[in-house]
């Protein structure tokens, strides 16, 4: 039997349960619960809030055992949930936009003392103009921040990603803090059916924290986190940082077949590859808009146009091998963002696969396509207008390397 | 690889010290003990902020892996035990 619509391509729900209606925020809460977390420390920030008012609820209802704290801002939300992790617990927090800028010294932290914590960020548009509408642009000002990033496309990827960020922050190879990203509002606020797994088959993907090999904090044994570092030692931990980046990336491929042994559900790894082996070229996004660029490109196969999609879905590290292996034999490559870079004047996304479109042979035509800013739909016939620039250009045709979708 | 930390992070256990990095590597001058005249009173154990001085019996003396070179145990030493010399080439 095939998998119902809303699930990835080859999916089985293993555990046979009935989807029900959630929006990201809550799938994202029912991920959070079923990890058994000791902490919650988050403080609200539209659009994630109705995260924290679902697990607030699942607290007062009895079903969530975590502690929770309420702490008078994201810069102590984060630090509490350091804290806990330290201590050999498993910690959540979660922000949008400005939160995650006024966190941003602990989050730096996170990774630099390499704290298996896991936030999620709904994102949201950074100020200024002042607006909480969805974009992608405060995961942009922390891309380089030392986290492992994952962006989901749909409801029911959050609550997945969730389970697999926890499983690759804690692995001993990794010791990475993991983001769960997800657009505001699009995924955060809009309903699809989303299938909770049962406990017993989270159980058996994630283990206990206790259960994990790793240095904690306790009275039985001392330890300090974050001690100050100079010289040789800095560099030699920079280098271990950079050597656990490049293992986790490796690593989600592998954890991608546990959890479908374990749920049923395969995402594909860091990158989703949608009828891209024999496109003549390919598009390239990363969260919710891939929906439509897959309608996009299923639309343009109709007429005969050989399109392809490759969604990130590991944002960092970036999957440069996978996505130079999908774009080798292509006639150009079009990337959608939700975001802007000033100083290269193009989408973050563009900038990372334009430099690893450096080592194909023969160089092709990279275009980067700005939309979707503020909450702006990323709508079907804008993307299809991108598919059909990028088409065009792979077959000679010359213009602009970047284009603002709705603006010119 | 040659790595100088057992572990992944800046973390840091009792058996190593508390710090991954020794705090004697910036010392530009180093405590002297002369034993026969510490009258054991523990002062520079207390004063010590880096808390490197020990009680060897006879006397006090610092751990100079950790000793920062501040020279606090000269100036809180009643008895004169203790004298800074300039490292080598400082
Ligand atoms: S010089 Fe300073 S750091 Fe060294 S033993 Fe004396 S008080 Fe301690
Ligand atoms: S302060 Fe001077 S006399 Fe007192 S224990 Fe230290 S070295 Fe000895």
């Amino acid at each position: 039997m095939a998998a119902p619509a809303y699930l990835p391509q080859g999916a089985q729900p293993a555990d046979g349960l009935a989807p029900r209606l959630l929006d990201g925020n809550k799938a994202a809460a029912y991920g959070v619960l079923l990890c058994r977390p000791d902490l919650i420390a988050a403080y609200p920030i539209t659009p994630q809030t109705p995260l924290l008012e679902q697990l607030y609820k699942f607290k007062a209802d009895g079903r969530l055992t975590a502690e929770t704290v309420e702490v008078e801002g994201e810069n102590s939300a984060l630090s509490a949930a350091l804290g806990v992790t330290v201590a050999g617990g498993r910690a959540f927090t979660a922000t949008s936009s400005m939160g995650l800028t006024f966190m941003y010294d602990a989050y730096l932290f996170a990774s630099g003392t390499r704290v298996p914590v896991v936030m999620v960020i709904a994102m949201r548009e950074q100020t200024a103009p002042t607006t909480v509408s969805c974009g992608q642009q405060d995961l942009m000002m922390v891309k380089e921040g030392g986290w492992v990033q994952l962006v989901c496309e749909s409801c029911q990827e959050i609550l997945d990603s969730i389970l697999v960020a926890y499983r690759l922050a804690e692995d001993p190879q990794v010791q990475l803090p993991v983001n769960v990203c997800y657009e505001g509002y699009y995924l955060s606020h809009l309903s699809e059916p989303v299938t909770v797994p049962a406990q017993e088959a989270v159980d058996r993907f994630l283990l206990p924290v206790r259960d994990k090999r790793r240095p904690v904090l306790g009275t039985e044994h001392p330890m300090t986190f974050g001690t100050y570092v100079v010289g040789e030692l800095y560099a030699e931990y920079r280098y271990k940082h950079c050597q656990a980046m490049e293992r986790a990336g490796g690593m989600l491929d592998a954890i991608d077949g546990e959890f479908r042994a374990a749920l049923g559900r395969p995402y594909g790894g860091a990158v989703e590859a949608y009828r891209a082996e024999d496109a003549e070229f390919l598009m390239v996004t990363m969260g919710s808009a891939a929906g439509t660029l897959k309608v996009v490109v299923d639309e343009l196969r109709k007429e005969g146009i050989a399109a392809g999609l490759a969604r990130v879905r590991m944002f960092r590290p970036l999957p440069a091998r996978e996505l130079l292996g999908l774009m080798r034999g292509k006639r150009a490559v079009g990337v959608v963002d939700r975001s802007v870079s000033f100083g290269w004047n193009r989408g973050h996304l563009f900038i990372d696969v334009k430099a690893v479109a450096q080592d194909l042979e023969p160089r092709i035509p990279v275009v980067s396509f700005i939309g979707g800013l503020a909450g702006t739909d990323l709508r079907r016939d804008l993307l299809a207008g991108a598919a059909r620039t990028t088409w065009e250009r792979g077959r000679g045709r010359a213009g602009a390397e970047v284009i603002w979708l709705g603006l010119e | 690889m040659r790595f100088h930390s057992p572990f992944e992070g800046p973390w840091a256990d009792p058996e190593a010290g508390l710090f991954s990095v020794r705090s004697g590597d910036w010392r530009q001058q180093r405590p002297v003990a002369n034993g026969a005249r510490c009258c054991r009173c523990g002062l520079c154990f207390l004063y010590c902020p880096t808390g490197c001085i020990s009680d060897r019996v006879t006397h006090f003396e610092a751990e100079l892996e950790f000793c920062k070179g501040c020279g606090l145990c000269v100036y809180i030493c009643p008895a004169a035990a203790i004298a800074m010399r300039a490292e080598e080439g400082c």
